[in-house]
């Protein structure tokens, strides 16, 4: 909730500095592969943490990534549309479908949410593997994808080089994350935290329940729409199975681990996860069950999180300032 | 296609959705006493398959006390599991959902690097072909779905009529009654969670001759549970019935018609609209 | 908070050093990458060719390594586990290239990450080969691309032809095959095949992937009575499965499965009557002395006797191919990717212990870049595999046309 870490700006400066230096401090071409990489996670985990707030688990996150990512394919290397109409574009046709899919679902509370958005997680999945394959390309995978460029009089420049997109997903990825931050602490963000838990008093004071929950359930369609445009074409290559269930449950993992309770908390798990990942890699076969290990290990220590963790930390310090010797 | 066939066909789902209502009994009798969703529930399904490959193929032990064998084994490797693992968790569903997907793949990949790369197969129990009316079956088939019917009995028996059943059904009904009662939650929680994984045990030791016996075969099965626990209702047995003889009428009769992508489709728009018209399942209860 | 920093730094700069960097040694070697399943269902693969690469790099390493003008290179197989996945397969490749500074990736398995895996090769000229399936792998405008390992396009002819030749009046075929593009890629491969001669397919079934009954797909296929049993690009155990129904709801024809690659596997899961009168192209007894060298019974002993498990096909062609390329980056002394690949189709036929080996199937794919070797048939007969008879694809013939095994 409203942490300690929020109220000093000094080190989300302190941070920014240090990503926009980042690429060059460390010259790595694939360190900027990854990095592009966890920003785009970083928007989804963001996007499932807002919903959330709701206390709704919407495991839906990844079909819209998906249905982000296809119509960007499918609009701008098919149809040669310009990425920066089509980006914009995906976000709100996933918002609109999300819109759609929200009068169903949120009649659904808990655990049965949690299943409806699994069911159409699945439908999705399968959709795009099964039909219109002509337009999708199905299983094998949607191939190449074309990156955005900028034409102006003067300037022009291919996002191919990995500098370059490291830089559009991280502006990117911050906007999100003060649209979301503003979000959090706005009238909005007090309904979606009090309807997790006394959703029906807060409907005595005049709040409209659905409306404020379908808000927030495509604001987070959107973000997760633009997070698959920006996967795209990184990867160069999508196929359905990149969207499954089991990328859905790694994205919450890197919630639980970064800490639920807090706003950074997606945040930290997605980086520190995702580095652990990448040092794990040169344990060859042997890379997936560390990471199982890993992630076990992590739970059982760190039931809060990282963030509940450093939370732990610093109010005990604070304590022991506070109290006289 | 003839009504010969068609019958076949539904008796060839009748064998194997008995098996996949045993597991998906364990996996909701984990849910109602502990209150966790147990993702790594299809593991213990498959350790039962390597502890069926184990004994009954390489040592030549008899096939139903390698049964036996599973359950008490991998039972207890899951009561051993529960207490050092789980107990935390107890009614955090979150948390406990991602500790079990760390233990898919901590199980999952232990087998593959202990027994190797390749599947392993388990030799037939029952050889022989059985003609009913015309329409050959094994009878390795029928003895294992006799099993199951067998097994889904004996776990109604001992939740209705045993004490330690009783006190299940206490827990789920209200824990703090329960505990004013004498019920030990703690001991009882174990010995849920190690029954619905022996069942699941045993389940992979009945499968493992019928298909193989790998490192992977747990995902599909924990998938298919879960259909079977949303259709019936979460935390209702008699449901896990229904859910899972439905589940196995569409997916193989309805294949039968109809190409599989599109019975995906259905089967999961069926359950979505299943869930906003009746949330609790078919028979399930909040 | 300040703590917070520090230890966020510290991590950033540990992950630096360990996760981005790297992981080879400094001084002449030559790295070159493995981008495939190395854990999961798909794990096999990946490691067969794994360690298939590794035995030849270990041959030329015991002689000092490559001498390549002079200078000394020691090879180095770095690979890691993409788990089948495409997107893991682009990030590797892109660690692989950027990190590692490969210019050679040599072990890949599983059609959509070779896909994923040649948009990171082709843009930075780095050499590829792999034993996915798939049309669209290989191509003028992928001049460093090679299969190694027959696909459908390389081996379907000969060996449909192979099984007629047996079953002379065999009239009618059905496949059933996984319900994607290697699986259509299999089916349509062997289907087309038949045609040519005469067969007629009476039932063309796909199944999706985690299928594990069989019995609604064989009732509708069984009741067209086909003459053949083309099990197609079935998995391994998956197709032991089919086998065992199939055997179970009547059927005692001859079966054809094109890319069954361990047929051990599938023999054991099916059972000896389920599985026989089965034919295969890509496994047959390799330590028959029928219609093998010796090289190749040396070799299978070797695997066998270091790892313990039988090795597939696919891992046995991924050894034969890094022979090949190492010994041509030998012979035109030079390490560059684009002069290896033109020295590779310029010097066969190539002596490996498969038997001649030519580069070619250009027909298909616009560059001869398929390895072609004999297609050896065999037959599983009560559990064991029998080698019947061998076939060359035409453009082997066309070079080696009157080879014949040592008998």
């Amino acid at each position: 909730m409203n942490n300690i870490v929020l109220r000093k700006p000094f080190p989300h400066l302190f941070f920014i500095a240090v990503a926009l230096v980042f690429p060059f401090v460390y010259p790595s071409e694939y360190a900027k592969h990854v990095f592009a990489l966890i920003f785009i996670k970083i928007i989804l985990c963001m996007s499932l943490r807002q919903m959330l707030l709701t206390g709704l688990l919407n495991l839906s996150i990844v079909s819209f990534m998906a249905i982000g990512a296809y119509f960007t394919a499918v609009l701008g290397t098919t149809l040669g549309m310009s990425f920066w109409i089509v980006m914009p574009l995906s976000g709100l046709t996933c918002s609109l479908i999300g819109l759609f899919f929200a009068f169903p679902v949120l009649r659904l509370k808990g655990a049965y949410f949690f299943i409806g958005t699994i069911c159409f997680a699945v439908c999705v999945q399968t959709f795009f593997s099964n039909f219109y394959v002509e337009t999708f390309a199905g299983v094998p995978g949607f191939t190449p994808i074309d990156v955005p460029h900028i034409k102006l009089p003067g300037f022009e420049l291919d996002f191919m080089s990995h500098l370059s997109y490291y830089y559009l997903t991280f502006i990117i990825m911050l906007l999100s994350i003060v649209i979301f931050y503003r979000l959090e602490n706005s009238r909005f963000g007090q309904y979606w935290k009090a309807i997790s838990f006394a959703d029906r008093l807060i409907e005595t004071v005049g709040v409209d329940l659905l409306k404020s929950k379908i808000l927030n359930f495509t604001i987070s369609c959107f973000f997760a729409g633009i997070a698959g445009s920006l996967f795209a074409p990184l990867i160069g290559i999508i196929t359905p199975h990149d969207f499954d269930l089991l990328f859905m449950f790694i994205l919450v993992m890197f919630i639980v681990v970064g800490g639920t309770d807090s706003f950074w908390g997606p945040i930290t798990g997605v980086i520190a996860i995702s580095i652990l990942a990448e040092l794990l890699r040169d344990f060859g076969q042997y890379e997936t069950i560390g990471y199982g290990f890993i992630l076990v290990l992590a739970l059982i220590f760190m039931p809060k999180g990282i963030c509940g963790l450093i939370e732990r930390f610093i109010s005990s310090k604070k304590e022991v300032i506070k109290t006289p010797n | 296609m003839g009504t010969q066939e068609i019958l076949a066909i539904l008796l060839n789902s009748l064998m194997l959705g008995m098996l996949y209502i045993l597991i998906a009994m364990g996996l909701t009798l984990v849910y109602s006493i502990l209150e966790i969703v147990n993702f790594a529930h299809g593991e213990f399904y498959m350790l039962g398959g390597f502890t069926s490959y184990v004994f009954f193929s390489q040592l030549h032990v008899n096939y139903f006390l390698t049964m036996l064998l599973a359950f008490v084994l991998i039972g207890g490797f899951a009561v051993i599991i529960e207490k050092l693992i789980f107990k935390r968790y107890r009614e955090q569903i979150l948390p406990a959902f991602m500790v079990s997907l760390g233990l898919v793949w901590i199980l999952s990949e232990s087998m593959r690097l202990i027994f190797g790369n390749w599947d392993k197969s388990v030799p037939v129990a029952f050889p022989g072909i059985i003609k009913i009316g015309g329409l050959s079956f094994s009878v390795e088939r029928l003895i294992v779905t006799i099993m199951g019917a067998i097994l889904i009995a004996l776990l109604y028996i001992f939740i209705r009529f045993t004490k330690t059943g009783r006190a299940m059904r206490a827990i789920t009904q209200d824990k703090d009654a329960a505990l004013l009662q004498g019920v030990n939650i703690d001991f009882i929680c174990s010995i849920a969670f190690g029954v619905g994984c022996g069942l699941a045990a045993i389940a992979g030791v009945l499968l493992g001759s019928v298909f193989y016996v790998s490192s992977t075969m747990g995902a599909p099965v924990i998938m298919k549970s879960f259909i079977i626990i949303i259709l019936g209702g979460l935390g209702s047995i008699p449901g896990c019935l229904l859910g899972g003889l439905i589940l196995g009428f569409i997916d193989n009769f309805a294949s039968v018609f109809l190409t599989v992508p599109k019975v995906t489709i259905i089967t999961f728009a069926m359950i979505f609209v299943l869930l906003i018209f009746r949330p609790r399942g078919l028979l399930g209860h909040e | 908070m300040k703590k917070v920093i520090c230890i966020f730094t510290g991590l950033l700069i540990v992950a630096m050093f360990g996760g981005f960097g790297p992981g080879s040694a400094f001084g002449e070697t030559l790295v070159i990458g493995g981008d495939a399943p190395l854990s999961g269902p798909a794990a096999s693969w990946g490691i067969g060719q794994a360690r298939g690469v590794q035995m030849a790099m270990d041959e030329i390493n015991a002689k000092g390594g490559l001498n390549i003008k002079g200078k000394k290179y020691t090879l180095k197989l770095v690979s890691y586990d993409n788990k089948a996945q495409a997107n893991e397969a682009a990030s590797i490749a892109n660690k692989l290239i950027y990190s590692e500074k490969v210019k050679y990736i040599m072990v890949a398995a599983v059609g959509a990450t070779g896909r994923a895996i040649q948009t990171v090769t082709v843009r930075n000229n780095v050499f590829f080969s792999f034993s996915c399936w798939g049309k669209m792998l290989l191509g003028p405008k992928k001049p460093l691309n090679f299969r190694f390992g027959f696909s459908p396009y390389e081996m379907s002819d000969a060996y449909v032809q192979a099984v007629k030749k047996i079953y002379p009046n065999a009239k009618t075929i059905a496949t059933i095959s996984p319900n994607d593009t290697s699986g259509w890629d299999g089916a349509k491969g062997d289907i087309r095949a038949a045609k040519k001669l005469g067969i007629k397919c009476v039932a063309e079934e796909y199944y999706e992937r985690d299928q594990t009954d069989f019995h609604a797909t064989l009732t509708r296929i069984l009741s067209k009575k086909p003459d053949i049993l083309d099990l197609a690009t079935s998995p391994m155990s998956t197709g032991g499965v089919i086998l065992k129904q199939a055997y179970e709801m009547g059927y005692k024809g001859p079966k054809a499965w094109n890319a069954c690659s361990m047929a051990s596997v599938a023999i054991k899961i099916a059972g000896k009557e389920a599985a026989e009168d089965l034919f295969l192209c890509v496994n047959w007894n390799y330590l028959s002395p029928k219609f093998t060298l010796p090289a190749l019974r040396e070799a299978i002993k070797k695997y066998e006797d270091k790892y313990k498990e039988d090795w597939d096909y696919y891992g046995i062609c991924a050894y034969a191919g890094a022979q090949i390329v190492f010994s041509n980056m030998q012979k035109i002394h030079s390490i560059d990717p684009a002069k290896v690949a033109k020295a590779m189709v310029a010097n066969q036929p190539y002596d490996t212990f498969l038997g001649p080996v030519v580069f070619g199937n250009a027909e298909v794919y616009g560059v001869p870049h398929a390895m072609l070797h004999p297609l050896v048939l065999s037959r599983v007969h009560n559990g064991q595999l029998e080698n019947m008879s061998f076939g060359l694809h035409p453009d082997l013939a066309k070079v080696v046309g009157d080879w014949k095994f040592p008998q």
